[in-house]
């Protein structure tokens, strides 16, 4: 009868440790879990290469800073506590316009960041920040909820570097072509994507969701950044946001 | 301690180690690096247009309208059938027609072109293409040449509306041999 009791309250133990180990355990991955929202900033054009073009880009420095630091902040208000918030910023191009402007751009957008008390990240290449992207964070703690995309794009490339290092064109970009190196499982099912950008709702949304597997919000036409603080809106008679391209479109 | 007793811990410790591998698995995405933008721009390609570098290259100014390609470059013994398009990177110095009055000034003007190509393509928006990037260190002017091409389209139908206008309008052109691949 003791012998059988005991082998009843061993039993029990070992049921109990087992509880215990997989309720910890559990717990630590709740707690461990938070979302991130990722903002993301291209560069601007240099004044000397659009001074003279019927169509100059980018005669205010920060159109794809200010416009995120609106975003950020509209972040903060809604993310949870334990939700990480990152600002990726194109670094070279911000270094080159700094030269142009003789003041330190760097250092103005680390004082924004700091005010905002977002993580800054700074980048130079592409696959610096799919590499974040991917991997950045453990992705199964710290899915991307959120992604916004402020920077030159048409409706096939993200330009980040763009009239900076050669006139007119881009040398740093995320055409759609690579957009199958963007792992899936970075983005939480039902993360909210943006592309601010010219064009992006007449090619890219499709093919970022067919990579990523999660939709995207782009313009059909330009928009534009020259509001300040505010949001870019679409300039472009008769455009519109979607997150599918309409099929007379595609 | 029993066999059962064993089995239900070795269970219970299975299932936390599982549970906290999870992370372990799920983090380790493959290293991803962002492949050139067209095969024709690999590091290999832009050695072997530095390679054996020619005294000077023979450079002429092709100017367009829309897109911001400068011109088109070869070796001194190559036919300019056979020269490259390419952008100018003005870094070490401006291209020559920043010292005129306007961009176009000096349309269809040779140049003796001193430099290399730079390790990395350029992306040109409206037409949706790689071009080689020429890094631009010293130039002498020359005769004044004949138009030798406008821009090839691109036929991928993804660059931007405005595109389509310049499309028409280069509709005509298409006898030489082209640097540039489409991008997609």
């Amino acid at each position: 009868m003791v012998s059988q009791c005991n082998s009843y309250t061993t039993k029990f133990q070992a049921f109990a440790l087992s509880t215990t180990l997989i309720l910890v355990t559990l717990g630590q991955k709740q707690l461990a879990h938070a979302d991130e929202f990722l903002v993301i900033s291209g560069g601007p054009a240099l004044n000397r290469f659009e001074a003279d073009k019927q169509t100059r880009h980018d005669r205010f420095w920060g159109n794809f800073i200010q416009t995120a630091e609106t975003r950020l902040i509209e972040i903060l208000k809604k993310k949870k506590s334990t939700d990480v918030v990152t600002w990726m910023v194109f670094r070279t191009g911000y270094e080159r316009r700094s030269q142009e402007e003789s003041r330190n751009l760097i250092a103005e957008i680390e004082q924004r960041a700091a005010k905002l008390n977002v993580t800054l990240k700074w980048f130079r290449k592409t696959r610096e920040l799919i590499s974040y992207i991917n991997q950045g964070l453990d992705r199964s703690q710290h899915p991307i909820k959120q992604l916004d995309i402020f920077a030159h794009s048409n409706k096939a490339c993200v330009m980040f570097d763009y009239s900076n290092r050669v006139d007119g064109v881009s040398t740093v970009f995320l055409h759609t072509r690579d957009l199958p190196l963007i792992s899936s499982n970075a983005f939480r099912k039902d993360a909210y994507t943006t592309n601010w950008g010219c064009h992006a709702g007449e090619y890219w949304v499709d093919r970022w969701r067919q990579a990523t597997d999660t939709y995207m919000w782009g313009a059909i036409g330009k928009t534009n950044y020259s509001y300040g603080a505010m949001m870019p809106i679409i300039s472009t008679p008769g455009g519109r946001w979607v997150k599918f391209v309409p099929s007379g479109r595609r | 301690m029993n066999f059962s007793q064993w089995l239900q811990i070795e269970f219970a410790l299975t299932l936390t180690f599982v549970l906290c591998g999870c992370a372990v698995t799920n983090s380790s995405v493959s290293q991803s690096t962002v492949s050139p933008g067209n095969k024709v721009f690999t590091p290999e390609r832009v050695a072997q247009l530095n390679a054996n570098p020619p005294p000077y290259w023979d450079a002429q100014r092709e100017f367009h309208p829309v897109h911001s390609t400068w011109g088109f470059i070869k070796r001194p013994d190559q036919e300019w059938s056979e020269a490259l398009l390419v952008m100018l990177n003005e870094d070490t110095l401006p291209a020559p027609h920043r010292k005129l009055p306007r961009r176009d000034s000096d349309h269809l003007q040779r140049y003796r072109f001193y430099g290399y190509f730079d390790s990395e393509p350029a992306y040109e928006p409206f037409l949706n293409k790689l071009f080689d990037v020429f890094v631009l260190t010293g130039y002498e002017k020359s005769e004044v040449g004949e138009q030798l091409r406008l821009v090839e389209k691109s036929d991928a139908g993804i660059t931007s509306s405005f595109t389509r206008q310049t499309r028409m309008r280069d509709r005509s052109t298409s006898r030489h041999r082209y640097s540039v691949e489409d991008i997609e």
